[in-house]
């Protein structure tokens, strides 16, 4: 059996830069990077322009043949861990083979939740995980089209985006009650809805999909309430999920879990990226997954630093943006869908310039910004300040108090 | 290991593409001294010297847009 100092499952950005850390502050160690993708690391940020057509598709990738070799990092591509014996310190691969480790990040993100629908596998269905489902998107969106959005999230707006660049038409199919209601509060969702039908995108709040209609190709979405969407392509963004199957004790409820400074509960493993769900202690200690790219790089570059010995919290106030859909910034900072979260939404110019608060147990633990790019910093100061903010909320929502005075 | 990595070369100027940066601010979490977000959510150049090469090599390579450009003394592009 193959036996390495480092161990790392995932090759994507949170797993990469654990690896990058560890051998630029001086770590020796024999490092294998297990992933299930063919590729080497690329920018997932970046599919959405190569499926519109703006970059050449070579251009997701972020590191060259050579890079790997001269760190002295062996990638094993399209390779999974089928489970992890953490008190022997072995791997089982999916080819049977086995890995001794003394040390393992675990950083296998999350995978596209499944749409289990009738026709889910349709051609002219598409994700927009991989590179592979940047390519056959690019093949298929062509102006003139008629495209169903299915979801309301991140990816939805990648797709809206999408089809306001290519002159697709699109309707959003959304099960919630308003926009994107996982994250936000009616009047932002009401907000991000209305931005986007001025571009000529619709939402259809309420609309859960029953099954994709079609032959060789889809041809429409029908609904409970029997309505059929006719369609020429179907985009879904309905979130992802983190495989746990292999990770036995050391599964949390949505992901894996991990303490306030990223270690599982085995000495030396540690999760990192779209995978842990961690204490975090910039927001009092909530327990979260935080799915976003620059997460999951300070979350590489922490476990990084752990996999030299250098341990502690981790503690970098999480915040992604996304300006994917023209007229709207939207930023996103903490924790957003932490269940109980009181949402307190403060009107700067109606319509198009919103702060929301999300407030837990009294506290500032997440906020969302939308076109108020100019008010981040106070934004992030106020929830690390931490401050008890309870009775407060008509203060917060009014736009002529400043911000500094919840600090 | 057979090699060590080797060093990179002194950075003596960078540039950040605005048009590119979408403002995930990855550069941000690894070098704050050198990267910051001005009020449009657009990264800028705070101090060059504030990090090592090796630092600010990795700040650049974490763009998820490759917005940022590093440039050696002779004027020749390091990064991407």
């Amino acid at each position: 059996m193959r036996k390495v100092e480092i161990l790392i499952i995932g090759g994507g950005v949170a797993g990469t830069t654990a690896a990058e850390t560890y051998r630029a502050g001086g770590g020796q160690g024999e490092t294998v990077i297990v992933s299930d993708e063919p590729h080497r690391l690329y920018s997932r940020v970046l599919l959405p322009n190569a499926v519109k057509g703006k970059i050449l598709p070579e251009r997701v990738f972020l590191r060259d043949e050579g890079f790997y070799k001269e760190k002295g990092i062996d990638l094993l591509a399209r390779r999974s861990v089928t489970s992890v014996d953490p008190r022997r310190r072995v791997a089982h691969l999916d080819d049977g083979s086995e890995i001794g480790f003394a040390k393992l990040v675990i950083a296998v993100g999350g995978k596209p939740r499944a749409w289990e629908v009738p026709g889910a596998d349709l051609p002219g269905i598409h994700r927009l995980q991989t590179v592979e489902d940047a390519r056959g998107a690019a093949e298929t969106f062509a102006s003139g089209q008629r495209l169903v959005i299915v979801g309301s999230g991140f990816i939805a707006l990648e797709f809206a985006a999408i089809a306001v660049e290519k002159g697709v038409k699109a309707v959003i199919l959304n099960r919630g009650p308003h926009f994107w209601a996982s994250a936000l509060g009616e009047p932002m969702g009401a907000a991000v809805e209305g931005l986007l039908k001025t571009l000529g995108v619709e939402t259809r709040h309420g609309a859960k999909a029953e099954a994709a209609l079609g032959g060789a190709r889809v041809e429409g979405v029908k609904l409970s309430t029997g309505d059929v969407v006719a369609c020429d392509a179907v985009g879904v963004g309905i979130g992802t999920v983190v495989p746990m199957e292999a990770f036995g004790d050391m599964k949390g409820e949505h992901g894996i879990r991990a303490d306030a400074s990223l270690e599982t509960l085995h000495e030396g493993i540690w999760a990192a990226g779209d995978c842990a769900e961690f204490e975090d202690g910039t927001v009092g200690g909530l327990r979260h997954i935080v799915g976003n790219w620059t997460n999951a790089v300070a979350q590489g570059r922490h476990v990084g630093q752990a996999l030299l010995g250098k341990r502690g919290p981790f503690a970098v106030l999480t915040s992604y943006s996304t300006a994917a859909v023209p007229g709207m910034n939207l930023i996103f900072m903490g924790a957003n869908r932490h269940p109980g979260l009181e949402r307190v939404t403060r009107v700067i110019e109606p319509g198009r310039k919103l702060l929301q608060f999300d407030l837990f147990e009294g506290q500032a633990v997440g906020a969302a910004l939308l076109n108020a790019p100019d008010q981040r910093a106070a934004v992030s100061a106020l929830i690390l300040a931490g401050k008890p903010l309870s009775g407060l909320e008509d203060k917060l929502s009014d736009p002529t108090v400043p911000l500094d005075a919840f600090r | 290991m057979e090699t060590a990595p080797k060093k990179p070369a002194k950075i003596a100027k960078i540039v950040i593409d605005r048009d590119l940066c979408i403002g995930a601010a990855s550069c941000v979490v690894i070098a704050p001294g050198t990267f910051q977000m001005d009020e449009e959510n657009k990264a800028y150049l705070v101090d060059l010297s504030a990090h090592d090469a090796e630092t600010l090599l990795m700040a650049a390579e974490s763009c998820p847009t490759k917005a940022i450009f590093l440039y050696d003394e002779d004027g020749k592009q390091v990064y991407p």
